[in-house]
């Protein structure tokens, strides 16, 4: 049972606001909501899947697990084994520092990630030497350790980026992250930017190190199917807010948002025969500065009702292990998915 | 060169090649696809197999130093005759800035692009860039245009289409846009309709949306649509048939049912175990295909795919291009494994 | 491997049907090439700026050797050929033998029906150009005493672009002007990028109240047309200065005007590059603010910078040359181009004594050899576009 696992990232209402100006001269300050108030926890060893639209937060929410971003509120606490639990946002700089080694990022766009301008080897190496966890030939020992174990050839470590295709690019961006050893990862839609067949050969790699190392993922995909593949537990994000988080059959076969009920019936089914029916949504995905009061989702929603636009939806475990933000989600008949 | 009746475009034998300083890349290696009037063609492959290629080889806009080395593309199309009866005419051979590939542009074929932001000038409204092609190719006076583009907006489901007629693209979010785009496509009502990637910028619900209104167009416009894409999941969706290329041939072409319940190529059976599928179930590692798609300028002998086939017969794949196979009712495969 | 690689395999000679061990070679070659390997192999493909480039660097051959390629100091006057016209170089005299090169006599006629004097070849006396010869002493580079010059004439003298009113060899003050008018460039550019890079990075780097401050400064700047901005500070300059505290006044004075560009440059790529993928992986990878700036940021723009710079240089040399043909720049004894370039002010001059514009053909020389070289670099700059 999940609740009896151990906790190893506990999220509590992290919410993070970028200014912007608008207006006449930029005097108007506005700020766009990415993350609007989100809590959850991420639990030793699974991979929690983390879904959404473009703009609904969820880059911006791994980010700041990492505190790439100051966050605007909330905290994120790391339970790491045999210490004691640590806020990484009212860590100093030093404390930081020392914390980086504990966790990593690999991301979404295998050509940007990577400095044009340096080796593999260096690419590589660089979490190492900034971190001051090896030197001299320890260096050149473990990076080409974690490059054989990513597949990458040794000969090829003296190369530059632009040698490399997609594909062998985000092995280089796997091994970076790896390289300390880190509990956690956040791949930040490690595979939409890949072929499908490169796709699975970066899918396995991610499983299988897994395994082998007992990491801990935060998967951040928009691609449902790979995220059903890869993830324990989904967690779905909209306009900012956690809509709904649970283990990944019970969200896609029971979803109890009416958000999740729209993604899950949009998923073009890799089978002719199973022809989708997708639950239209009505308007478009509002502009996360003035998102709508109350629920976010409401002026979108087929089942939306006077009380959806008045308050916030409350965001409870309605069952064990499965939390939902909606006003209705005891007395909704969803559709999961048909496949 | 005669088409048959039920056929609207048949690339024969296709071949392009990329002359740069020093080498050739072969983009295009012997390419045959047939396009049935008022069907849907998928046209799925990985990056480099030469797909976006072959829709651009159709409207003769390669970018250069591209050129068309062999082959044919047979158009059935009333454009150019005075009668109004339909004749055939070779796309390959004619000059590709003559006044008749003007006229089949957009007034026969027309095109939707992966990257909607880019597809529209951001210096003129959107009513204005749509009307233009009426203008240009419907002998139709400004007024007209603008009550049949205000028509198309609605049709493809933008709301309020007179005020956003006067609207500039960036006005319009990224779903939207890409709808603007199918209307821009389809307002000459064209007998082929090319989308390239139209909905991999997208978002899935989006998605959804934009492939439920191409099938429905489709329905009331009987345009035939080439769609292109390396989404497996969007192809089982929306083609009645699916080609599948690799590094610039088609390897096997069937009915979407033959390609994703009976693939016969190992690669097409390979791609498909690729992709995660929603069992429900925990499931173990997928099927990858070995290795990456070689450099273009590398030139494959054999079957292109015999480096990365897990079912290689030794001595004959790397030596041989493998024949058609006929599997009958259009089912064919390029491969040795099937060959008596 | 991607399309994109295409055109670099191209660029480098890669030949697909070269097979086996040489494809490879170069292959490899290329995928372990650096920054400034990939941006040197862009660059030569642009003929014009490597013809920019050679021309460049005879520019700077003539700006550290002028003392050794003039045949004369620039303040030696020649009593014997004042306002003479450029003396024609010949190889066979006038019975047709063969000479070596040479250069004949000048004879100094008074012209009745003109009322002026007339100076005109004399056949008969021939002055035989030496090379690496002996003539008037000087110090190279201030420090070296010889009196070794790449060519002099034999028992007379040669001026190849003339003399002006006090005798003096216009080629010679060109070699000389080439050291200052260039000095100027390179001193001026160096400030230039110094103050440029501190205030764009500062701006970029703090942000905020900082960066707004030294923004609406440099529009500042930029609103003042330059010409009367350069001419007001350079008025200020006391008359009573000596010539070299003028020079460095006149360096200051221009870099002050030119470093907003690159300020500007040095902002916008540092803000850009705050928010790329790689440049926060590396700070997920625990490196320093220091260390990003040192090892991911600098390198990304430094070749922006130097395409700048390049840019940059004519307007430099243009400024030093406006400024001393407006006569309030660099003054006597100092030789520059726009020195040079005063003594044809008027139509007179020009009409009488032509050779004295040949400093113009200089700057202008210069100028274009430097924009075409900015030219090829631009297209250089980022390698990893495509």
């Amino acid at each position: 049972m999940l609740s009896e696992q151990r906790i190893l990232v506990e999220v509590k209402n992290l919410r993070k606001f970028f200014p912007v100006r608008r207006g006449t001269f930029g005097l108007t300050k506005k700020f766009v909501r990415a993350v609007d108030d989100v809590s959850f926890v991420i639990y030793r060893g699974e991979t929690l899947g983390l879904v959404g639209e473009s703009g609904s937060g969820k880059t911006t929410t791994g980010r700041l697990l990492l505190r790439g971003y100051e966050p605007t509120a909330g905290s994120v606490i790391y339970h790491l084994p045999d210490a004691e639990a640590m806020d990484i946002m009212t860590m100093t700089k030093r404390q930081l520092w020392e914390f980086r080694k504990h966790a990593q990022m690999i991301f979404q766009d295998p050509y940007s990630s990577l400095n044009p301008r340096m080796t593999v080897r260096d690419i590589i190496a660089e979490p190492l030497i900034a971190t001051k966890s090896a030197r001299g030939e320890d260096v050149s020992q473990r990076v080409i350790e974690t490059a054989k174990r990513c597949q990458l050839s040794i000969e090829h470590l003296r190369r530059y980026p632009h040698a490399f295709s997609g594909g062998q690019r985000q092995r280089i961006g796997i091994a970076r992250a790896l390289v300390l050893q880190p509990q956690f990862i956040v791949c930040d839609e490690p595979v939409s930017a890949l072929d499908v067949s490169i796709q699975a050969q970066i899918l396995n790699l991610l499983k299988d190190l897994q395994t082998e190392f007992g990491l801990t993922y935060l998967f951040i995909a928009h691609d449902l199917s790979v995220v059903e593949h890869i993830c324990n537990r989904v967690g779905v994000m909209y306009l900012g807010n956690l809509v709904e988080m649970a283990a990944t059959e019970e969200l896609f076969y029971h979803p109890l948002h009416p958000y999740t009920e729209a993604l899950m019936s949009s998923i073009p089914e890799a089978d002719p025969k199973v022809k989708m029916q997708p639950i239209k949504l009505s308007g478009e995905i509002p502009s996360p500065i003035d998102p709508p009061s109350g629920c976010a989702f409401h002026p979108r929603c087929q089942y939306a009702q006077s009380i959806c636009a008045e308050s916030k939806p409350e965001w409870r475990e309605l069952a064990p292990g499965h939390f939902v933000a909606c006003h209705f989600a005891e007395s909704l008949q969803l559709r999961g998915f048909v496949g | 060169m005669q088409l048959n009746p039920d056929e609207l475009i048949r690339i024969s034998n296709l071949k392009v090649t990329f002359p740069l300083t020093e080498g050739t890349v072969q983009a295009l290696d012997g390419v045959s696809l047939t396009i049935k009037k008022g069907k849907v063609l998928g046209v799925v492959g990985e990056s480099g197999c030469g797909k976006s290629i072959t829709a651009r080889s159709i409207l003769r806009i390669i970018p250069p130093p591209g050129r068309i080395d062999d082959g044919e593309i047979w158009l059935r199309t009333k454009i150019g005759t005075s009668n109004g009866h339909e004749q055939m005419i070779d796309l390959a051979k004619i000059d590709p800035n003559s006044e008749m590939m003007r006229q089949i542009r957009w007034g026969e074929i027309s095109m939707v692009f992966q990257e909607p932001m880019t597809s529209f000038s951001a210096y003129h409204t959107l009513g204005d860039q749509i009307s233009e092609a009426l203008l240009i190719h419907r002998n139709v006076s400004r007024r007209e245009a603008r009550q049949r583009t205000i028509e198309m907006l609605e049709r493809v489901g933008i709301p309020n289409a007179s005020t956003r007629f006067n609207q500039y693209p960036h006005e319009f979010s990224g779903g939207m846009r890409q709808r603007a785009m199918i209307a821009m496509a389809l307002i000459c009502n064209p007998s082929l309709l090319i989308a390239d990637e139209p909905t991999t910028a997208l978002d899935v619900t989006i998605q959804a949306q934009v492939l439920e209104l191409m099938q429905d167009l489709r329905k009331d416009f009987g345009s035939s649509i080439l769609f292109i894409t390396h989404n497996l999941g969007v192809i089982a969706q929306i083609a009645d048939e699916v080609s599948i290329m690799y590094l610039g041939k088609v390897v096997e072409h069937g009915s979407v049912t033959d390609i994703f319940h009976d693939p016969k190529h190992p690669y097409t059976v390979d791609l498909l175990s690729a992709i995660p599928k929603i069992t429900g179930q925990k499931k173990d590692r997928l099927v990858a295909i070995e290795g990456t798609i070689p450099s273009p300028f590398e030139r494959v002998a054999g079957c292109p795919f015999h480096p990365r086939c897990s079912r290689i017969i030794q001595g004959l794949c790397e030596t041989q291009v493998p024949s058609e196979i006929d599997f009958g009712n259009g089912h064919t495969v390029r491969c040795h494994l099937y060959s008596k | 491997m991607k399309w994109f690689h295409l055109p670099f395999l191209a660029l480098l000679g890669f030949r697909k049907r070269a097979e086996g061990k040489q494809a490879k070679l170069a292959e490899e070659t290329y995928y372990t090439a650096t920054q400034f390997q990939l941006m040197w192999w862009k660059f030569r493909r642009h003929r014009l700026a490597i013809v920019g480039s050679i021309i460049l660097g005879i520019f700077v051959f003539i700006m550290i050797f002028c003392e050794f390629l003039a045949p004369y100091d620039p303040q030696s006057r020649n009593s014997d050929y004042i306002f003479g016209s450029p003396q024609k170089v010949h190889l066979f005299d006038d019975q047709g033998k063969f000479q070596g090169l040479f250069v004949y006599g000048v004879e100094t006629v008074f012209d009745r029906e003109s009322m002026q004097i007339v100076q005109t070849e004399d056949r008969d006396v021939i002055y035989k150009i030496r090379f690496f010869s002996r003539g008037e002493p000087y110090k190279m580079w201030g420090i070296i005493r010889t009196d070794l010059h790449l060519f002099t004439a034999e028992n007379g003298f040669v001026h190849l672009f003339g003399t002006d009113n006090l005798g003096r060899d216009v080629f010679s003050r060109i070699l000389y002007g080439t050291r200052t008018s260039l000095s100027i460039g390179l001193i001026g550019i160096f400030i230039s990028f110094i103050i440029g890079l501190l205030m764009g990075g500062i701006s970029g780097y703090f942000g905020g109240a900082l960066d707004n401050l030294i923004q609406r400064l440099i529009e500042f700047i930029n609103v003042i047309p330059t010409l009367p901005l350069w001419m007001s500070l350079a008025a200020a300059l006391p008359k009573e200065w000596s010539p070299i505290r003028v020079y460095f006044m006149v360096t200051i004075i221009l870099s002050f005007i030119s470093w907003t560009t690159l300020a500007r440059r040095v902002r916008g790529k540092l803000i850009s590059m705050r928010e790329e993928d790689f440049v926060f992986a590396a700070r997920i990878a625990g490196s320093s603010d220091l260390r990003i700036i040192i090892r991911h940021m600098l390198p990304a723009f430094l070749s922006y910078i130097i395409v700048d710079l390049t840019v940059e240089f004519p307007y430099m040399i243009l400024g030093e040359t406006t400024l001393s043909f407006i006569g309030l720049g660099l003054r006597e004894p100092v030789v520059s181009w726009g020195v040079l370039l005063q003594a044809s002010q008027n139509v007179k001059a020009i009409e009488q004594h032509p050779w004295l514009f040949i400093p113009a053909a200089f700057v202008i020389v210069s100028v274009l050899a430097f924009s075409l070289v900015g030219d090829g670099m631009r297209d250089a700059a980022d390698p990893y576009s495509q």
